[in-house]
């Protein structure tokens, strides 16, 4: 027994065998750096139901997980038939056939709507639907208790749903179900007050927030406070007016009279915003906005463009020149072209248009290609 | 668990346990170089699993069996080296902390150790300077608890039988 503790201890004394400092301290630094490089951010998730990077699906969102219950929906509509369905389309909270027009119709539509534009404009659809059984039911004397509660409650599921698919869906799908939504709000809140049972309003206070006020909050994405974006537009209105009627002389008869039009029409929406409801006057701003930016994407066709680099607004435009567009901080958009002066139809240009729109980042780059292209394609109008 | 928190757990492991696999490769390998590379790539398999959520419920062991496995392999590809070659890049590391009379007394014992079967080797190594159970022994080198203890019990005979104690 002695002798195992001896030898134990003349064992012992390789424990003096270590790694140099200079070795360990290199090796530290480099394992480090290893571990940082392979980091945890690399999308790999900890925890129980780690997986590797491989086996993580690259668009684990709507697509795939609609792909997976496809089946299910084709295997449904089958079983509930197309007539059945056909016929729940129209029935209200309380029927009988309400629950297949939401639980199988909708998820349908839903399950089909693969895109997020698709699904934003879907969500809109169902909520714009969803009120319209509010207001049968109002007329029927029917929107009490439950079922108006049930309604409020589907709307404010739905509005989430537009609201999560609006985030990836394009600029202009999102304002136009974000101002169809407004306006479908708008009417609920209308049926709700003038109702003397009060149930949504009641739920709505209890959770001290107003259907409206939350849908507001939901899909007030980028909006600009309405009173700027009004008088916003009105100058670049004015501005543009201006513009044109100082070069008549230099433009077709035809052009001009487009452009002006477009213009008086812009300028009288925006008149009517100012005395309109909070609602109906974003519209119409929203509209006028459009039609300025169609005139002056049109106006980059026909010559070379000043822009003002803050508004994003036009402020000089000549027509001696082919179109270039000269963005006022010595940052030139050159756009190489023919010499002489081309013309192209305007429907064309209304995405560039709302490129223009307003926005203070302007997009040089795809301006550029626009143009470009309208000038390569030398349309006349 | 974020990249911080594994990060912390990866820099404690690495100063409780560096060294102890530095030995046990230095015992497999004989060669300070090739100890360090194979201890620095121990590690990184460690972060690898750490990262990827593996559960590891004895750290020790673990990366003394990746240790173990990459040794394995390295005897695989080496077999054909000659002994001699391997003795002469087996650099002896300095210890700085301890004076030049542990220092020699060090080297008598590495030397002698060197003379022994590289199995009886790894099993005194990882019993009397790690202080590892013949059952985590066993884990790591991937044998039965008994036999790692009948092996330990005759290494340790042969070890006296030649230092004459």
């Amino acid at each position: 027994m002695k002798n195992d503790t001896s030898t134990k201890e003349y064992i012992q004394k390789l424990e003096s065998l270590k790694l140099s400092e200079s070795s360990r301290a290199r090796m530290q630094n480099s394992l480090l750096e290893y571990a940082r490089f392979h980091g945890v951010s690399e999308g790999v998730r900890v925890g129980e139901d780690a997986r590797s990077i491989e086996q993580v699906p690259v668009s684990t969102s709507l697509f795939s997980l609609k792909r997976m219950y496809m089946p299910f929906v084709i295997l449904l509509a089958v079983m509930v038939g197309g007539g059945t369905s056909y016929a729940a389309q129209d029935a209200v909270p309380g029927d009988f056939l309400y629950a297949i027009k939401t639980e199988v119709n909708e998820p349908v539509r839903s399950a089909l709507a693969l895109s997020a534009n698709a699904e934003a404009d879907l969500q809109a659809d169902i909520i714009a639907e969803r009120i319209e059984e509010a207001e049968t039911l109002k007329a029927e004397g029917r929107l009490e208790g439950e079922v108006a509660a049930q309604l409020a409650a589907d709307i404010q599921t739905h509005i989430a749903k537009a609201a999560k698919a609006n985030e990836t869906s394009d600029a202009e799908v999102r304002s136009r179900t974000t101002s169809e939504l407004d306006l479908a709000l708008t009417r609920f809140d209308v049926l709700v007050e003038n109702d003397t049972a009060l149930a949504v309003r009641g739920i709505a206070e209890d959770e001290s927030v107003s259907t409206s006020a939350a849908l507001g909050t939901m899909l007030a994405i980028d909006e600009m406070d309405a009173e700027a974006f009004r008088l916003n537009t009105q100058a670049r209105v004015d501005s543009l007016m201006e513009l044109v009627e100082e070069n008549q002389s230099q433009l077709s008869a035809e052009v001009y009279v487009s452009l002006s039009n477009k213009l008086d029409e812009a300028d009288t929406l925006l008149m009517q915003a100012e005395s309109q409801a909070e609602v109906q006057s974003r519209n119409s701003i929203d509209r006028a906005a459009v039609l300025a930016g169609e005139v002056e994407s049109k106006l980059t066709t026909l010559g070379s463009v000043r822009l003002d680099m803050n508004s994003g607004a036009i402020i000089d435009i000549d027509f001696s020149n082919t179109p270039v567009l000269d963005i006022n901080l010595g940052a030139d958009a050159q756009v190489d072209s023919d010499d002489s002066r081309k013309e192209s139809d305007s429907t064309t240009e209304a995405e560039a248009g709302v490129q223009l729109d307003s926005r203070i980042d302007l997009d040089l780059e795809a301006v550029d290609v626009e143009i470009d292209g309208a000038v390569r394609s030398g349309l006349k109008l | 668990m974020n990249q911080k928190e594994l990060e912390t757990i990866f820099t404690s492991s690495f100063a409780d346990y560096a060294d102890a696999i530095f030995r046990f490769c230095m015992v497999k390998v004989s060669n300070v170089e090739l100890a360090e590379d194979m201890t620095q790539e121990v590690f990184s398999r460690y972060w690898q699993c750490l990262r990827d959520g593996k559960e590891m419920t004895n750290t020790r062991a673990f990366l003394y069996t990746i240790a173990n496995n990459m040794a394995k392999d390295w005897y695989k590809k080496k077999k054909s080296d000659s002994l001699d070659m391997q003795m002469e890049s087996g650099v002896q590391p300095k210890d700085t902390t301890s004076g030049p009379y542990r220092l020699a007394e060090h080297t008598e014992v590495q030397e002698m150790f060197e003379e022994l079967e590289p199995k009886d080797r790894e099993v005194l190594l990882l019993k009397y300077v790690e202080g590892l159970p013949p059952k985590e022994i066993a884990q790591v080198l991937n044998e039965s608890a008994n036999t790692i203890s009948v092996r330990l019990n005759r290494a340790t005979k042969r070890l006296q039988e030649k230092l004459h104690i």
